[in-house]
């Protein structure tokens, strides 16, 4: 009989080991906020590419991936050294720390040109560090010293002594790890240098991220920009309006802004003017903006306005197609993958996906998407890589959840902002 | 007590027969990246779709591409959170040979940066363990094919 259990073990344990591989990520990483090379890169990829590829217009990007390939931009979250255990300064050369292996060489290059992001010295901020689940490790932040030349190779005595900030084992949530740290004294570009040595591994990462440090008053930036003006809609079709709005006023000043819809964001601007797209035809919304600055302080919320968005010529029902399976069932709960696929000819940003969620069921964990539960509805929304949906393309993601029937009842109906869903 | 410990164990078993059973235990390289993609499909439901690669170099960049360009029969790539082009590599004999002969010569730095099956390659790093993948530890004179630490 003991024979038998231990073989049950084993197998049980391959299994879980095999469900594992089936979605459930695991820890890699990089610096969203400030945002590293890789990351930044990536994004201005995104916009460049047209959706289906990365195209960077930026010029120190493009001549990364000139000289790198596409490849490490695909795998921004991957910039690593296996088996580093610490040895940081041991194998890592003068001129190779933000890029440390051939992979993500070219990332070392020495430019000014780099995506940069306007901080403010002596300021509390929330770092963000894009993760794929828990891990225990120790983050490290170090900045470059006072006269820092960002068009030479940057060496390990570049950088402060010491890390101005540390933390382990931050909290994770939504996909990334997020902490509060307060930015050192410094003026002008700088390199803040981060590294993530894992302690259940000797696996390490590592990310520069470019900023540039103006107005230090030497206290905290508290001050949250004013609110900004009532947005104004024009250009509306059936799948996408323009909003304009009067701009906010900051002590410092505004980084970004903010549109929400239903209590979600919809879409992000650098500007006071955006064109909001993805929208169902023949549908109401309404539109408000909040303004941000870099130190993470936000306002209040701008008046509403109510947009309907024409009958025809967006994204009618059915331009979309969603396929549902569910890999593994066991007694008591269950692992689904979802893949949602834009069928119709114009892109659809900041996807939501809702489907009834049956009150039996828990969600337990979700991976490549952000999903929430309420009043009996399931929402998925993109994460950083894969909010938008280009025309003809598709986004994937997976969850687990408890089930107090078995087999669970299976979602019979999907709606893609707004819009329902084909099902294969 | 001991019910519940065999119920549980029991479901293990099934969830692992129901995954082994559907899934071979290496590609079938004859059908080329397409034989890869349907076994990393079989093992993880994702990668459900392949696409051929026409430009390695401009996956991998020129320093990459020369160390293993001439190493590769054949290559595309699949989605497969969270990458989402992951390199699927056919592999002809030679590249550790190439990779230390740049080593030695400065072209290259540290390991190769690929997940080895027995004649084919991934370019993930993210759980490449669970599916029997190894890496390649090199020096200009010798490389070790080693575990991948457990993510």
């Amino acid at each position: 009989m003991k024979k038998r259990i231990a073989l049950l073990a084993v197998a049980a344990a391959v299994g879980a080991v095999l469900v594992h591989t089936g979605g459930t990520a695991v820890a890699h990483g990089s610096m969203v906020w400030p945002g590293s090379r890789t990351y930044l890169c990536y994004e201005d990829g995104r916009a460049g590419g047209g959706g289906g590829d990365l195209n960077p217009t930026n010029p120190a990007c493009a001549a990364a991936v000139a000289q790198g390939g596409k490849q490490p931009l695909w795998d921004w979250f991957g910039n690593l050294i296996s088996n580093a255990a610490g040895r940081h300064r041991e194998i890592i050369p003068d001129g190779n720390l933000c890029g440390p292996t051939t992979k993500y060489s070219a990332y070392n290059l020495t430019r000014a040109d780099w995506p940069t992001t306007q901080v403010q010295a002596n300021s509390q901020v929330t770092f963000r560090y894009n993760a794929w689940a828990p891990h225990p490790g120790t983050w490290e932040q170090y900045v470059t010293k006072d006269g820092f030349d960002v068009t030479k190779p940057l060496k390990w005595s570049d950088l402060e002594p010491a890390p101005f900030d540390k933390v382990t084992n931050p909290p994770l949530a939504g996909g990334e790890y997020a902490w509060q740290a307060r930015l050192p004294n410094k003026s002008g570009r700088h390199v803040i240098y981060s590294l993530w040595q894992r302690s259940d591994s000797p696996e390490a990462f590592y990310s520069c991220s470019d900023v540039v440090f103006g107005g230090g008053t030497g206290t905290p930036d508290t001050t949250a920009p004013s609110a900004p003006g009532t947005p104004v809609a024009s250009g509306v079709t059936g799948s996408s309006v323009k909003l304009d709005w009067s701009a906010s006023t900051d002590n410092v000043g505004v980084s970004a802004y903010r549109v929400y819809s239903g209590g979600q964001v919809v879409a992000t601007s650098s500007t006071n003017s955006v064109t909001v797209t993805g929208l169902s035809a023949d549908t109401s919304y309404s539109f408000t903006v909040v303004a941000a600055d870099s130190a993470g302080n936000a306002s209040a919320a701008s008046p509403g306005v109510t947009v309907r968005t024409s009958t025809g010529g967006g994204t009618p029902t059915g331009s979309c197609t969603v396929a549902y399976t569910r890999p593994s069932t066991w007694n008591g709960g269950y692992t689904a993958n979802v893949s949602v696929s834009n069928t119709g000819t114009s892109a659809i940003s900041a996807w939501q996906l809702v489907w009834a969620f049956p009150s039996g069921q828990q969600l337990s964990q979700a991976w490549s998407s952000t999903v929430t539960v309420a009043s009996g509805q399931a929402t998925a929304k993109g994460v950083s890589y894969n909010a938008d949906i280009p025309a003809g393309g598709s986004v994937s993601f997976g969850f687990n959840a408890t089930s107090t029937s078995t087999p669970p009842a299976d979602p019979t109906s999907f709606t893609l902002n707004g819009s329902a869903c084909a099902i294969r | 007590m001991t019910r519940a410990l065999v119920a549980l164990l029991v479901v293990g078993s099934v969830a692992f027969a129901l995954l082994v059973g559907r899934a071979e235990p290496t590609p079938d390289l004859s059908r080329g990246v397409d034989g890869i993609g349907a076994w990393l499909h079989a093992l993880t439901d994702e990668c459900a779709t392949v696409e051929r690669g026409d430009d390695f170099t401009g996956f991998a960049g020129p320093v990459r591409s020369k160390v293993y360009a001439p190493f590769i029969a054949e290559w595309g790539t699949c989605a497969k959170p969270p990458y989402e082009r992951l390199g699927l590599l056919v592999l002809k004999p030679g590249l550790e040979q190439a990779w230390r002969t740049a080593l030695a010569n400065g072209e290259v730095r540290g390991d190769p940066d690929l997940a080895f099956g027995d004649g084919f390659a991934l370019t993930g790093s993210i759980g490449m363990e669970y599916i029997g993948l190894k890496r390649l530890e090199c020096t200009p004179a010798a490389c070790s094919l080693i575990e991948i630490k457990h993510h």
